[in-house]
């Protein structure tokens, strides 16, 4: 073979690798959510502040003043994904309370359908879950341009099941005390959500000058 | 009237575009209709090329010795686009989708010259290595466990995996068959 032939081998195989990296984020992501969960771990993003209607009709925002927060995204009607992560919150809201650390975690989960999920639909479904206002708060926004802005920040993609309900894509997000979406989970670390969400609050103490419960890593 | 390649090229890349919310709707139709139209819309305007004065082509020649590096650049390129997160990022984000529809178009502009020069060896080779990469790529979509794409539901995924399977097991077929024939045309 020519000179020529291996070099052009060589150009062709060269431009593959360096197209397959694009695709998958240096080789570290098959999926997007994957991508998604990268991204957010080395360069946080802050979330776009937006109003939340919780079960008793007061409004919410994402970040909490004092406490790091553990989000997920669901709709009340939803029998598949949402009861699933309805189960993995409650295993949050027993371990936040076991380890005696709901000064500096809490639980929210937005729902993505308010047409539906009214204030009363809410209130249902949080005594149904046995949801402890204290630690676990349900809300729905009030703005769906914000709602949509929000998905897009924490990387939830909703689409229609074409049985009138939802499909769509389920994660711990961690949002910091500033609002600032600090860490993407897979839904079955909850040990590691809140460790993260202990984390980013105990950092927030550092600045703040007090003294924090546990060292920072 | 016989359609002239350049008018198939411009219908299917027009198809392939101006449709694409339709086409991307189902993570099925989006693989195997809409790639493979973009695909084979730059092979057709390879061949409504062909005779054409490029000098520039033909000075790259040497490069694309036996056709070699231009297939698996192509192959590279459809293997890309086998990956869900550059399907799902396709979807939402223009500037992906603009590169999948000219990197694929290219691929198969690219491809369709380079087959003309390959050795029957080397055809054999791509074709094999093609269909081994689609089954695969079938055969883990069935099997996944997890929605790969936010953007498709499961059972979509699913239909995609069989469907990709099923085009491998068509495509050998012929290909079997093909090469059945000009095995026998040799002895």
């Amino acid at each position: 073979m020519p000179a020529r032939g291996l070099i052009g081998m060589a150009f062709a195989l060269l431009v593959v690798l360096a197209a397959l990296d694009g695709a998958t984020r240096g080789f570290t992501a098959l999926t997007s959510d994957t991508a998604r969960m990268l991204d957010v771990a080395q360069h946080p993003v802050n979330v776009a502040p937006l109003i939340l209607i919780d079960a008793r009709g007061q409004s919410q925002s994402l970040g909490d003043r004092q406490r790091s927060t553990i989000v997920d995204v669901i709709y009340t009607r939803c029998v598949t994904v949402c009861s699933e992560l309805g189960g993995v919150f409650q295993q949050l809201q027993s371990s936040i309370r076991k380890r005696g650390v709901s000064d500096r975690v809490r639980l929210l989960s937005v729902s993505f359908d308010p047409s539906w999920d009214t204030p009363e639909r809410l209130g249902r479904y949080a005594s149904l879950m046995r949801m402890d206002t204290s630690i676990w708060t349900l809300a729905a926004p009030t703005d769906t341009i914000a709602l949509a802005t929000l998905l897009r920040t924490l990387g939830i993609r909703v689409i229609a099941d074409g049985r009138n309900g939802y499909v769509h894509n389920a994660a711990l997000h961690v949002v910091d005390a500033t609002g600032r979406l600090a860490a993407i989970l897979p839904v079955d670390a909850t040990d590691e959500a809140i460790d993260v969400a202990l984390r980013h609050s105990t950092r927030r103490a550092n600045e703040r000058g007090e003294h924090p419960l546990t060292p920072p890593r | 009237m016989k359609p002239s390649p350049l008018g198939i090229a411009l219908g299917m890349l027009l198809t392939a575009t101006l449709a694409r919310r339709v086409l991307e709707q189902s993570m099925a139709v989006h693989m195997l209709l809409q790639l493979p139209l973009l695909f084979a819309a730059g092979a057709f305007l390879s061949v409504a090329a062909r005779g054409k004065p490029t000098t520039q082509v033909d000075a790259a020649r040497g490069y694309n010795a036996y056709g070699i590096a231009g297939l698996l650049l192509a192959s590279g390129v459809v293997a890309c686009w086998m990956v869900p997160r550059a399907l799902d990022a396709a979807v939402e984000q223009r500037t992906w989708e603009v590169c999948k529809v000219l990197s694929l178009a290219a691929a198969g502009a690219l491809a369709e010259r380079s087959w003309q020069r390959a050795h029957v060896m080397v055809r054999a080779f791509v074709v094999g290595n093609s269909l081994w990469m689609t089954a695969t790529v079938g055969l883990l979509l069935i099997d996944a466990p997890n929605r790969l794409c936010a953007n498709y539901t499961t059972n979509d995924q699913g239909v995609t995996g069989y469907a990709l399977v099923g085009l491998t097991i068509g495509v050998s077929a012929i290909a079997a068959v093909i090469g059945g024939r000009r095995l026998a045309d040799a002895v």
